[in-house]
């Protein structure tokens, strides 16, 4: 660890930009304030001995947000032997603060001045000499998207042991009092820079007057929205079901092949009916994602993410999250994975669980396949069927927020929303096409690793039993025993076979294998459900209940607390539960069917329980607002009365 | 002496600039709001207002910042 050089700077000054130009692998950068949410390493491209951190962004050292104290305690624990710190030429003001914190690490430090591309381009002159003598540490002009000076910076960064002092100023005395350091810096910024309005600038104020109106924001946004997911579903789509069709004759090759040189039964078997479909089927979304990402990627770093989130937040908060939520929520409808790591940016707690609480509810990629094949083996193609997912989605969504709001967990943190508002700029190619590079490596692996594994394991269960390889006899394989004995529990929704049960198990790994197990286990997939009613209630149930593995475990990461993991499970388990069983009960009772009366005294208790529980959490009476602390008086109820 | 009016940030009307006073002692928020560069004496804008009209949209030390008005009555403003 002798040659680290750690980068650390304001969120959205040009770190990861810089970060992927030193070191030549792609990570994703946006313009969104907070997208390195963990710190990267890599390696110097022209020297792999010098190791590169990528810290996230921070205003200050040791403040509020998750991101910035990872960062603080990163450099308090492990100092790297040279600090660059980032500024953005544009805004040095800001910037600069930071770099006064810094100087109370003690840890040599380079300054790096980021966008002096477009400073140059504005002619705006920047005096780093100034600058330099003030902190006495270098002072390089960089360019992280053109690539100007950059090799200069790390020359330069790997000979200086100049630690970071502020001369002719009591430091101290600036690190602990803020208005005093903003003070000093205003003192010095007038001979380092001289202020002028950015064309950057006024071409953002312009397209703001239009994205940002009162009456066309919110339809441009869905308009935005709307040309996303009709290029990624149907471009994507199109795409997907060419990889579909390589995949099935694939599997039909290898399955040639290996009876050719004679491979035992169950030999064939696993590869071809377990690892190639379930490849192909990944494999098949992978042009939707690319797609999606791409655009994703596009609307990030342009600037408008955080402009949708401004819009948005008023409508959010009412639901106990806020106007950063929206985007984790959306990327949620491609992938839960992606989405809950996105959740890293909203700084206020209470937000932030509830995101993560609530992101699952979304109908991602994989869900959406389930959703398409229900819709057409039950209910002939309706499109609306699938349609009503995303707002069945989105309606849970609001009302468990709103019951939520009610519990402690979400009550702690008063912090509030203070979001940057970025300039807006035209995306590089360059990080659009390493956003898509990153993403096609995640899904790959994840494809290859995951879903892999669980397919063997899948399969094992199904074509293994207490008297050994079973191959298709399924009905003597421990998968039959285990969905015998779970099918109890879903009696109410309607379909209490075991094929249904033990798909329900398929999907906790990955919900597209929900499909594929109902396929193989049972010869009629109509007999399994009592009613339509009871196939769409069984839809409500994977569209609600916990997300797949890997979505549980990025969800355990960003909670960070195992209680709280656990409270989301059995919410996440009984919202689903509950709406499946409304959904069943309310069909029956129109079509009058089978387990009626049944179905509706267990939907009964069910809502009882739950109206019950929230009564206990307000005994005050509370609207459940959110607004006043447990135990105290509601103040709304105050104020209606007064006025 | 010169006559000034204090009020609240979230009064100001849009397009209007105004000095900061008083920022509402409450540690973590008076925190967070310091790293942004918003001290007392700082120049505030208000640029604009959310469609749905709850967060404003404030120009302070040539960045944009979003703040809910929960958050910007804890702030006390002159208007310039």
């Amino acid at each position: 660890m002798n040659d680290t050089i750690a980068l650390v700077g304001n969120p959205n000054c040009g770190k990861t930009s810089l970060f992927n130009t030193l070191t030549g692998t792609y990570q994703k950068v946006g313009n969104w304030t907070g997208v390195t949410t963990e710190q990267k390493i890599g390696k110097y491209k022209k020297d792999k001995q010098i190791k590169i951190i990528d810290l996230p962004g921070l205003y200050s050292l040791g403040s509020g947000a998750i991101d910035e104290t990872t960062a603080y305690k990163y450099l308090k624990n492990t100092p790297p032997k040279v600090i660059i710190n980032v500024v953005d030429g544009t805004n040095l003001e800001r910037n600069l603060s930071l770099t006064v914190e810094l100087a109370y690490l003690k840890i040599p430090t380079v300054i790096a001045i980021n966008m002096c591309d477009e400073l140059e381009k504005n002619h705006i002159k920047l005096n780093s000499e100034y600058l330099s003598k003030i902190f006495g540490v270098p002072v390089i002009n960089v360019s992280a998207l053109k690539g100007t000076n950059i090799d200069k910076l790390i020359d330069v960064a790997r000979k200086t042991s100049q630690k970071p002092q502020i001369l002719g100023y009591n430091a101290n005395l600036l690190i602990s009092n803020k208005l005093k350091r903003f003070d000093f810096i205003e003192s010095i910024i007038d001979k380092v820079i001289q202020k002028k309005t950015t064309k950057t600038e006024k071409r953002t104020q312009r397209i703001d007057k239009i994205l940002l109106n009162k009456y066309l924001s919110i339809p441009i946004f869905f308009m935005v929205m709307t040309a996303v997911y009709f290029l990624s579903m149907k471009v994507g789509g199109f795409f997907g079901g060419y990889i579909e069709q390589l995949f099935e004759w694939l599997s039909k090759r290898a399955d040639l092949l290996l009876n050719g040189m004679g491979a035992s039964e169950w030999i064939t078997s696993l590869i071809c009916d377990a690892i190639i479909k379930t490849l192909g089927g990944v494999c098949s979304f992978l042009p939707q994602i690319l797609i999606l990402f791409m655009l994703m990627a596009l609307i990030e770093e342009s600037g408008y993410a955080s402009r949708v989130a401004f819009i948005f937040d008023r409508i959010f908060r009412t639901f106990g999250l806020s106007g950063k939520s929206l985007l984790p929520l959306i990327v949620s409808c491609g992938c839960t994975v992606t989405g809950l790591m996105a959740t890293r940016t909203i700084e206020n707690t209470n937000e932030r669980r509830m995101t993560v609480f609530l992101a699952p509810f979304m109908p991602c990629g994989a869900k959406t396949a389930v959703f398409a094949w229900f819709s057409s083996t039950f209910f002939g193609g309706n499109a609306l069927v699938a349609t009503s997912m995303y707002f069945l989605g989105i309606i849970c969504a609001c009302v468990f927020g709103l019951i939520l709001k009610g519990f402690k967990i979400f009550r702690s943190d008063a912090s509030g929303f203070l979001l940057e508002i970025p300039l807006l700029r035209v995306p590089p190619i360059k990080n659009v096409v390493a956003v898509m590079w990153e993403k096609v490596k995640e899904f790959t692996t994840k494809a290859a690793l995951i879903v892999f594994s669980v397919t063997v394991f899948l399969w094992l269960l199904k074509s293994v039993g207490p008297s050994g390889y079973v191959g298709e006899k399924v009905e003597k394989s421990f998968l039959f025993i285990l969905g015998n004995i779970l099918k109890y529990a879903f009696y109410p929704l309607g379909c209490s076979s075991w094929q249904t049960s033990v798909a329900l198990i398929s999907g906790t790994f990955a919900k597209e294998a929900v499909v594929e197990s109902l396929n193989l286990l049972s010869t009629d997939v109509h007999a399994l459900f009592n009613s339509t009613y009871s196939a769409y209630a069984f839809m409500a149930f994977i569209l609600l209940s916990p997300p797949c593995v890997a979505s549980l475990a990025t969800a355990k990461r960003e909670l960070g607390n195992l209680k709280i993991f656990a409270f989301m499970l059995i919410f996440q388990t009984l919202s689903a539960y509950i709406v499946a069983i409304i959904i069943n009960t309310v069909g029956t009772l129109i079509y009058g069917g089978f387990g009626l009366i049944l179905s509706v005294i267990i939907a009964i208790i069910i809502v009882l329980a739950v109206i019950k529980s929230i009564k206990r959490l307000n005994k005050n009476g509370c609207k459940l607002c959110g607004y006043c602390k447990k135990g105290e008086k509601c103040n709304k109820k105050v104020k209606r009365f007064t006025t | 002496m010169q006559y000034t009016l204090m009020m609240k940030l979230s009064d100001l009307n849009c397009g209007e600039s105004s000095k900061v006073i008083q920022i509402s002692n409450q540690p973590k928020f008076m925190r967070r709001i310091n790293d942004l560069g918003i001290v007392e004496g700082v120049v505030i804008t208000y640029v604009a207002r959310a469609p749905l009209g709850d967060p404003m949209l404030i120009k302070v030390r040539d960045f944009m910042l979003a703040i809910r008005l929960d958050d910007a009555k804890k702030i006390t403003v002159e208007k310039l």
